[in-house]
């Protein structure tokens, strides 16, 4: 059974893991910085690994999703992002994509006697 | 704090230089967040700094996570290794091309020294370029079949990193720098051997039909026992510092600054030696070939120059070891 309860695990990451960027894209309507993101993640029950996290972001700009820009003003210079609008737009269709696709597995996850 | 600046400069080092300053930046800044969130907690300063970096995990996999994937021919887990095998293959290759064409040259009757130095230039070359291009396409294949996992758990280690993997200080000392370190320890050991037991092998060998007749001293035997036990000590002392460069996986500031200290006290011995010494064979020319007038005075040009030579090798060397003295404070 130990096999079975490390399987587990790793399935669960792999799930979790396709669900990170809706998760991360859908906090960002206001401006947060790294570590702030976190806690704001962590808070509504998702867990992200740091390591996982500040690269994901600086990618997510790349892409074009997100805007940042350096706040100097505090004690320590902090990088913020924010959605930008073709951010907004792609986290709207993957919401949708989210809710469809949430639709079928429920569909798919009902026992058929 | 100083094992933040470590693990962030531990990062940095893998990615490309116009996004380092920003990536250290910011990750410093996330970095302090979340040690302050568990300070605050009650948690020590150095407890905090520590669990804050495990979670983190090794630094050349986050450094991997900041890179695009494989928009590299070698990434950042393998290209270490990889430079260092180019290094050592290139070497084995130039090495195992001189010693053949040097055996084919001196066995050979008709070889004229400049056909034999063209075909060893273009031999080295040719090889280290194949030698090159061979570790390539074999570190391009483990890079990508590492993506299909047949070699998913062959680089075990960069999973299993904790805190105390982390350096001492600021990487500063290149693979290069040891590998250097070793050479030259290797050499001023058998050379302090050869000086102090077996002196008389330093010379022109002189064959009579194939029969070595005798050897001739490049230096002065009469003397040695007063000039070898100097030359000895200021051997010595390039030799410890050449055992701490290969010795050390990072030089830190301290140890650059001692190297330096032994390397000009090498120097005073060294010049002091070869200015009042007298420790070369004023007579080799004559007893080499006693008509030759053009020997003579090239003899005695060398002996008037070498310590010029020897001095101005020293002074560079030292030059160059302030330079990264300064280079290492400036980072």
């Amino acid at each position: 059974m130990a096999d079975n309860k490390e399987l587990l695990e790793s399935l669960v990451l792999e799930l979790r893991r396709g669900t990170l960027i809706l998760s991360v894209l859908s906090q960002l309507y206001t401006q947060e910085y790294g570590y702030s993101l976190i806690q704001k993640i962590t808070d509504k029950g998702m867990n992200i690994d740091a390591g996982t996290l500040y690269p994901l972001l600086r990618r997510l700009e790349k892409q074009g999703l997100l805007d940042s820009s350096w706040d100097i003003y505090e004690n320590r210079p902090r990088r913020y992002y924010k959605l930008n609008s073709q951010g907004e737009e792609l986290l709207k269709q993957l919401t949708s994509e989210w809710n469809q696709l949430n639709q079928i597995i429920s569909q798919c996850l009902i026992r058929e006697e | 704090m100083e094992q933040i600046t470590i693990y962030v400069s531990e990062v940095i080092r893998y990615l490309p230089q116009k996004s380092q300053s920003e990536i250290k930046k910011e990750l410093t800044t996330n970095i302090m967040d979340m040690v302050d969130e568990l300070t605050a907690g009650g948690m020590s300063e150095k407890d905090a700094v520590i669990t804050v970096l495990s979670k983190m995990g090794n630094p050349r996999l986050l450094a991997d996570q900041y890179l695009d994937k494989k928009a590299y021919l070698i990434g950042p887990r393998y290209y270490p290794t990889y430079v260092m095998i180019a290094k050592i293959v290139s070497g084995a290759v130039a090495l195992g091309i001189t010693v053949a064409l040097s055996v084919q040259y001196l066995f050979s009757t008709d070889a004229s020294i400049i056909q034999t130095l063209v075909q060893w230039l273009g031999s080295i070359f040719m090889g280290v370029i194949q030698a090159i291009a061979w570790v390539t396409l074999i570190f391009a294949g483990v890079e990508r079949f590492e993506e299909v996992g047949v070699l998913k758990h062959v680089d075990v280690e960069l999973d299993d990193w904790s805190v105390k993997d982390l350096p001492k200080s600021q990487r500063n000392s290149k693979k290069s720098d040891r590998i250097e370190g070793l050479v030259g320890f290797l050499f001023a050991i058998i050379f302090l051997i050869l000086l102090n037991t077996r002196l008389e092998l330093f010379g022109v060998y002189m064959f009579d039909q194939g029969t070595l007749k005798e050897i001739i001293p490049i230096f002065n035997m009469q003397n040695a026992s007063t000039w070898v036990p100097l030359i000895s000590v200021a051997i010595a002392f390039n030799a410890i510092s050449d055992g701490i460069a290969m010795a050390l996986r990072n030089q830190t500031k301290n140890t650059m600054w001692f190297r330096l200290v032994l390397s000009v006290l090498s120097f005073i011995f060294f010049a002091y030696v070869l200015i009042n010494g007298n420790i070369l064979n004023v007579d080799l020319a004559t007893q080499i070939a006693p008509e030759s007038v053009e020997l003579q005075n090239l003899w005695t040009w060398v002996q008037r120059n070498v310590v010029v030579v020897i001095v101005v090798a020293n002074l560079i060397s030292m030059a160059i070891q302030t330079f990264q003295i300064n280079r290492f404070n400036r980072e």
